[in-house]
């Protein structure tokens, strides 16, 4: 067996070409590896800096990015629930949606426009946007509630979440009380804005990830709001209404 | 030159109301090595965190004319027995830290007094034991770099070997300009060591004196501590005769 596997080896024109190729993905995964390597420990060489000296900061960033998961899942739940619900409070056209059955029936032999996203390797995916613009199944005239009323405590677990991270900062000035009186160092350095850099910084930065992770869920709710409610259902200039006040209500956790 | 003038500092208010320090005038020049003395309570310590401004206090304090500062406070060290290292951090580390904090770290002295008390650079701190932790306590005042190395009671929990060593070492290296102000019990031990001793007595200067004064004088610096604290060694005899005839009529 191990003679016929050299003498393929030796004949095969592509084995060595194979091999080779394995070995250059080897140099190119070590050196992809070393280059991570370089990278996590510049950050953590930057994070050492951010934080008070010898602070055990990695359960932290670990606990408060999976904190920002689990309330990025919460707040995309509590959004769909108050969608759904105003998608519910609508007046839906009975003839208009039999019409419209009728007419995907017809045209695409599927059951409902929605089935349109699935059927053809998605190439009919415009005609139903173009479809549901024309023959929509909302009565004339129905209003869809503001996106200010959708969002409304939709980022309360974020602000829970918040305050957390900011009872760290308590944390890390009685970190310097803590074992010994680490205080007097920090406080015979002759920049004495160190004690309160290293001691502010990271929950800083956690909470800025924080507002981070909000700007973008409420960008994706937004295209999810405009995306599905049909352009007339929408009363105009909810954006800036959203801005002016819908910003402020989306803290609340009164939102379901 | 550190200039204290007229210091006072009350901890508490109303029954519990304590004088720690009442009007203390001292000046400590550069170069002198100063033994600090008093019982428990005295006000060393805190005469030392009124140098250092870690406490609000009355009075005045000054490095060179000038208040103490961001600015010149890097000219001070302080070794505590309360510790200042942070726990987590080993001594590489800490090195790192000062070195990038002080400017005239010396990174010699420390690798030279790291070796000479045999502690390990790559252990977190916390992990030490007591006398070890002392010992670094001392290590770091005295690589800053600073002018005036203040050390409050650092050797307790040191085995006297250890202390012995370490005041000979200390001698050995000790720049020209550089003070030492030296708050202990251990009066006997640092007796050929310091220059000046300074006594503390119920948050006031009961006594200062050089050692080249006691010298002309013949006395110990044992003998001007009794001296100046009214010592009276008859007590100890009384007591131990009333105790010794109470127990015999039993």
């Amino acid at each position: 067996m191990r003679r016929i596997f050299e003498e393929w080896v030796v004949t095969n024109p592509f084995a060595g070409w194979e091999r080779q190729q394995s070995v250059e993905d080897d140099a190119r995964w070590n050196r992809r590896k070393k280059r991570w390597k370089i990278f996590e420990a510049w950050c953590e060489r930057k994070i050492n800096r951010m934080t008070p000296p010898g602070f055990e900061w990695k359960p932290i960033l670990n606990w408060s990015v999976a904190g920002m998961g689990i309330c990025s899942l919460i707040s995309i739940f509590r959004f769909l629930g108050r969608y759904g619900k105003a998608w519910r409070s609508l007046k839906w056209d009975i003839q208009t949606m039999a019409e419209y059955e009728a007419y995907v029936r017809e045209h695409y032999g599927v059951q409902t426009g929605e089935s349109l996203w699935f059927i053809g390797n998605g190439k009919y995916k415009d005609e139903w946007m173009t479809i549901r613009e024309f023959i929509s199944v909302v009565e004339e005239g129905e209003l869809i509630s503001s996106f200010s009323w959708v969002m409304k405590g939709v980022m309360a677990p974020f602000v829970y979440l918040m305050a957390i991270i900011l009872l760290l900062t308590i944390f890390h000035y009685l970190y310097y009380y803590r074992e010994t009186k680490s205080i007097y160092l920090m406080k015979r350095l002759p920049n004495r804005s160190e004690l309160h850099r290293r001691s502010l910084s990271l929950p800083l930065i956690l909470v800025a990830a924080c507002v981070v992770v909000i700007v973008l869920l409420t960008a994706v709710c937004c295209g999810w709001y405009y995306l599905w409610v049909p352009d007339r259902c929408i009363a105009p200039g909810q954006l800036s209404h959203f801005l002016r006040e819908g910003i402020f209500t989306m803290w609340r956790g009164d939102g379901l | 030159m550190i200039e204290l003038k007229e210091i006072s500092k009350v901890y508490g208010s109303g029954y519990t109301r304590k004088k720690a320090l009442d009007k203390v005038s001292l000046s400590i020049p550069q170069g002198q090595i100063v033994g600090l003395f008093g019982e428990n309570g005295a006000g060393k310590t805190t005469l030392m965190k009124c140098i250092l401004g870690y406490i609000h206090h009355d009075g005045k304090v000054t490095l060179d004319g000038e208040p103490i500062t961001p600015k010149n406070i890097i000219r001070i060290s302080y070794a505590t027995n309360e510790h200042s290292f942070f726990p987590g951090l080993t001594a590489k580390a800490h090195a790192e830290f000062y070195a990038e904090h002080f400017p005239k770290f010396s990174e010699k002295r420390f690798k030279a007094l790291m070796e000479f008390f045999e502690l390990p650079e790559n252990k977190p701190i916390r992990h030490f034991s007591t006398g070890q932790k002392n010992q670094f306590e001392v290590v770091m005042a005295m690589c800053q770099g600073a002018d005036y190395i203040l050390m409050d009671e650092p050797f307790a929990g040191n085995d006297v070997f250890n202390r012995e060593d370490f005041y000979k070492v200390l001698l050995g290296i000790l720049e020209p300009h550089e003070t030492v102000v030296l708050s202990t019990h251990l009066l006997e031990e640092v007796e050929n060591f310091i220059g000046r001793a300074v006594l503390l007595h119920n948050g006031r200067i009961v006594g200062d004196v050089t050692t080249m004064e006691l010298e002309e004088t013949g006395r110990s610096l044992m003998d001007y501590v009794k001296e100046t604290y009214n010592y009276r060694s008859d007590r100890v005899v009384k007591v131990i005769r009333e105790l010794g005839s109470s127990e015999s009529d039993s």
